[in-house]
């Protein structure tokens, strides 16, 4: 099939576009990649839509422009309504972004000045206020400005207004307050687009400003189908039909929506440790049947976990560091015990005996420096350890083991330092296709 | 047939149930068992929840901040802490519908407690408690404070009692996972007319709290999925079907119409009703983002204070909430929270195939800051992505101030994603943080 036939084909004409254009000039971008495919009009300096009913639509929704522009440019990227309606984007001065909506500024941003002429996009989002009080903040918005050339992003918080009204379908325009080039943008615009959509500045930018590529996963990744709606077609019909296949759909699809963090904590205290402090003391202990991984009682929890996981992810932040001399390996773990270990049973009698799993190690050797920010180690998929009685029902004991120097490759661990700073712990269901893949169970 | 005023669902022991697709092909007479099957999968999908509302934890402390046990408590001034309540830490949140809360800590035996006779502190024994109070609001109706608590068994060593633990692994072996309550409306359970009250999305705020000489590791407050009750002439988007547990027909057919309110007609078992439930479920559940409270567990003599020293800054740009040497976003090395919605991602920000494209995901959030300011305004930011931020302003005395947004998340359960992070500023003044909340949202 011809690409350009196969709907969708352009990777940013979604199902909620109402425009998109791309080309060489404000006065190019008339050719609608949309889904729509209806084409707007080249005007003077501008492209415009008379009595437009696609751009009549005030929430939710986004408006963006990609301009090449320098410092001194001004003018209006979009307009549409008159008078008491007049909603505009524009520069109403150099570096100041400014949105209106009947007639009235809602809100400003002031963004770096080009040091030459820098490739920017700009993105309008409104929506409709969910803290709504009354007619005055009815709808609220947000300006965001990515300078693709330098690098930056600056956005403001999301303002209250009035709402945009779609009473008439006036003419939309882009690049000048009218067809006839008043007020027009002085820079380049190199795209446009509309959307009947909230678009979160992480789309806009996957879209228009850096590239991302796909994340991996080893995990069967469920979103949200298309969404649910009551009394739609066939929702009182005595036949199965499209709605009751489509609510088995979405149902299929949150068995495990409500899954939440179980452990998700920035440190408020960040105390450094090291291999003098590791030794046996009250709240340090070694791990059942490796004691070289040491174990505080503050970096262990015990979490409910849901009956539809079998696995946490685990990954955790820490500044590792040496007084002197070469860095030091540090292995970490994390283990899963349906218990916790030492202890004995809350009913009286024998424990249940300790089940426990662990991740793979994760070894840094890095010299984050004693003030420096650190980073994230991911330590994986650990299967769940799931206590079967008592208050450990359907509980997990989760707990971060450290080990400086694990294979013994230093001569420098005096000097090791390492602070834990944040725990990740994130429940979530695996399936390999080669079997449970679990760490070890215990000695 | 049920003739009752209230359509409950018990949400105990329900199996989870994957509803088959082919057998509610369209056009086909409908049949029971596949239409049962889903809509008892419905009401199976609230049953999964044990989300973790509130938590609190000693934080990454190496000690508790109650004294060791060392001081004479005779000594005639107060070296102990008395029977006063502690704050540890208030959160607010959305309850999934039909869940009540369960409670539980980790703790070790208590420290010695202090009694004031006449002018001297004289020794009160060593014993602790903690105790969770959950306000209940749904509209207009509101009950709580509610508060379950727990006595904590006192240390019995040491010249004093109260000592702390002070052999090798101690703090292990003398840990003890206790129940400290179930959490719900007065009459959840006995009277469906309450029932119908709270059961769909209920407000709770949450206060966990210690007293006497307790030595808390860690304390949660989770969902339990106890029981959904609707009014028989609700007609409205509920989250749950209320599927009866008897395996036989329903009735000869689907019901088709709307109920009316004038008698306590059936009308859970029909396409309509299974429509309404899937859409409220497939736009609202999702993942209890994060909580955090300012208590700091090294605080000097904070054991003495009825709350925590919140957290506070003068600066007028941003500052990391936990380490103000921090003031850039770092998708990789700063140390904060994580947002796990990656089974929640809805599709008008997620869309694989247009929008997010396997990229990245996108949460909506509602982010509630207990703080106050002392002259100028100040900002609480919570962001998570590089673009994607919730600006809380805080205008005022002490009070909970709240706002919604967008946050990158997850995109699968096992993505490094980059991390929340809180970010605080103020004008001028001093700006002061207790508790932040950040939950799932939706409008």
């Amino acid at each position: 099939m011809v690409a350009s036939y196969e709907q969708g084909y352009d990777a940013q004409a979604k199902q909620s576009t109402r425009f998109l254009a791309r080309g060489a000039s404000v006065t190019s971008l008339t050719t609608d990649l949309s889904q729509r495919l209806t084409d707007v009009t080249a005007g003077t300096s501008s492209v415009y839509e008379t009595s437009s009913s696609r751009f009549n639509h005030g929430s939710p929704r986004t408006i963006g422009v990609r301009v090449e522009m320098s410092s001194a440019n001004t003018g209006t990227l979009w307009r549409r309504n008159t008078a008491g309606n007049t909603e505009r984007l524009s520069f109403s001065a150099a570096n100041t972004i400014r949105i209106v909506v009947a007639n009235a500024t809602v809100t400003e941003l002031a963004v770096t000045a080009p040091t030459g002429t820098d490739e920017c996009v700009i993105a309008w989002v409104t929506e409709a206020n969910p803290d709504t009080t009354g007619a005055g903040d009815a709808y609220r918005s947000r300006i965001m400005h990515w300078n693709v050339t330098d690098g930056t992003f600056t956005a403001t918080p999301w303002v209250a207004h009035v709402a945009i009204t779609t009473a008439s379908a006036t003419t939309a325009v882009y690049g000048a307050d009218d067809s006839a080039g008043a007020s027009a943008f002085a820079g380049t615009m190199t795209a446009a687009w509309f959307e009947n959509r909230v678009q979160t500045g992480a789309e806009i930018a996957a879209d228009w400003v850096q590239t991302r590529i796909v994340v991996s996963s080893d995990l069967e990744i469920v979103r949200q189908g298309f969404p649910p709606q009551a009394d739609t077609l066939d929702a009182r019909n005595q036949w199965h039909g499209p709605a009751m296949m489509w609510v088995a759909d979405a149902t299929r699809r949150m068995i495990r929506r409500t899954f939440s963090p179980v452990w998700n904590e920035c440190m408020t205290t960040q105390p450094a440790w090291s291999d003098a402090l590791l030794v046996d003391s009250p709240a340090i202990r070694g791990a059942p049947g490796a004691s070289d991984w040491r174990i505080h009682r503050a970096w262990r929890r015990v979490v409910p976990v849901p009956v539809t996981a079998s696995h946490v992810w685990v990954r955790v932040h820490v500044r590792t560091y040496v007084t002197s001399g070469a860095a030091v390996p540090l292995g970490i773990r994390a283990y899963s015990w349906n218990r916790i270990p030492g202890v004995p049973s809350e009913e009286g009698g024998p424990p249940e005996p300790l089940v426990q799993y662990w991740t793979p190690t994760v070894t840094i050797s890095r010299d984050d420096t004693s003030t420096g920010l650190g980073s994230y180690s991911t330590l994986g998929l650990l299967p769940i350890s799931r206590g079967r009685s008592g208050v450990m029902d359907n509980k997990t004991a989760i707990a971060i083991a450290f080990n400086i120097d694990p294979a013994a490759a230093s001569a420098n661990d005096a000097a090791e330092r390492f602070v834990l700073r944040a725990v990740h712990v994130v429940p979530v269901w695996y399936e390999p296709t080669n079997g449970l893949q679990i760490g070890g169970l215990a000695p | 047939m049920s003739n009752d005023e209230y359509k409950s669902v018990l949400l105990r022991g329900l199996d989870t149930i994957v509803p088959g697709l082919g057998s509610l092909a369209p056009l086909t007479p409908v049949r029971w068992a596949p239409m049962r099957n889903a809509m008892r999968a419905q009401d199976a999908i609230l049953a999964t929840t044990c989300r973790i509302l509130a938590q609190w934890s000693v934080s990454g402390a190496d000690d508790w901040s109650v004294p060791t046990g060392t001081t004479d408590p005779a000594g005639g001034g107060q070296a102990y802490p008395d029977d006063t309540w502690r704050v540890l830490g208030t959160y607010t949140s959305r309850v999934t519908p039909g869940s009540v809360l369960k409670s539980y800590c980790e703790a070790n035996p208590s420290g010695l407690v202090e009694k004031l006779v006449g002018s001297n502190w004289v020794s009160d024994g060593a014993w602790g408690e903690v105790r969770v109070g959950v306000t209940w609001t749904n509209g207009a109706t509101s009950v709580g404070p509610i508060y379950s608590s727990l006595g904590l068994e006192g240390s019995a060593e040491g010249t004093y009692g109260g000592l702390e633990p002070s052999e090798p692994g101690q703090a292990w072996t003398e840990c003890r996972v206790r129940e400290i309550g179930t959490h719900r409306p007065t009459g959840f359970v006995d009277d469906p007319a309450v029932r119908a009250v709270y059961s769909e999305w209920s407000d709770v705020e949450i206060t966990i709290e210690v007293r006497g000489g307790a030595r808390v590791e860690h304390v949660a407050v989770h969902e339990y999925a106890r029981a959904h009750t609707t009014g028989h002439d609700n007609d409205g988007l509920t989250s749950a079907n209320a599927m009866p547990a008897t395996a036989g027909q329903l009735t000869r057919g689907p019901l088709t119409k709307a109920v009316d309110g004038a008698t306590y007609e059936e009308h859970r078992f029909g396409t309509r009703r299974a429509m309404q439930v899937a859409e409220r479920q497939s736009e609202r559940l999702g993942p209890r983002v994060m909580c955090w409270s300012c208590w700091d567990e090294t605080d000097s003599n904070i054991w003495d204070q009825a709350e925590g020293n919140p957290v506070t800054t003068t600066s007028a740009t941003f500052v990391h909430l936990l380490d103000s040497t921090i003031t850039s976003y770092s998708g990789s090395a700063n140390p904060g929270w994580i947002v796990g919605g990656a089974y929640a991602q809805l599709h008008r920000l997620c869309d694989p195939t247009l929008i997010a494209v396997g990229r990245f995901a996108a949460v909506p959030v509602r982010v509630t800051v207990d703080a106050a300011r002392s002259a100028g305004d100040g900002v609480v930011r919570v962001q998570c992505g590089t673009y994607d931020w919730v600006d809380v302003p805080i205008t005022g005395a002490r009070a909970e101030y709240t706002q919604v947004g967008y946050l990158e998340s997850q995109a699968a359960g096992d993505h490094a994603a980059p991390p929340l992070v809180v970010w605080i500023r103020v004008a001028s003044g001093t700006l002061s943080v207790y508790n932040v909340s950040v939950d799932f949202g939706w409008w």
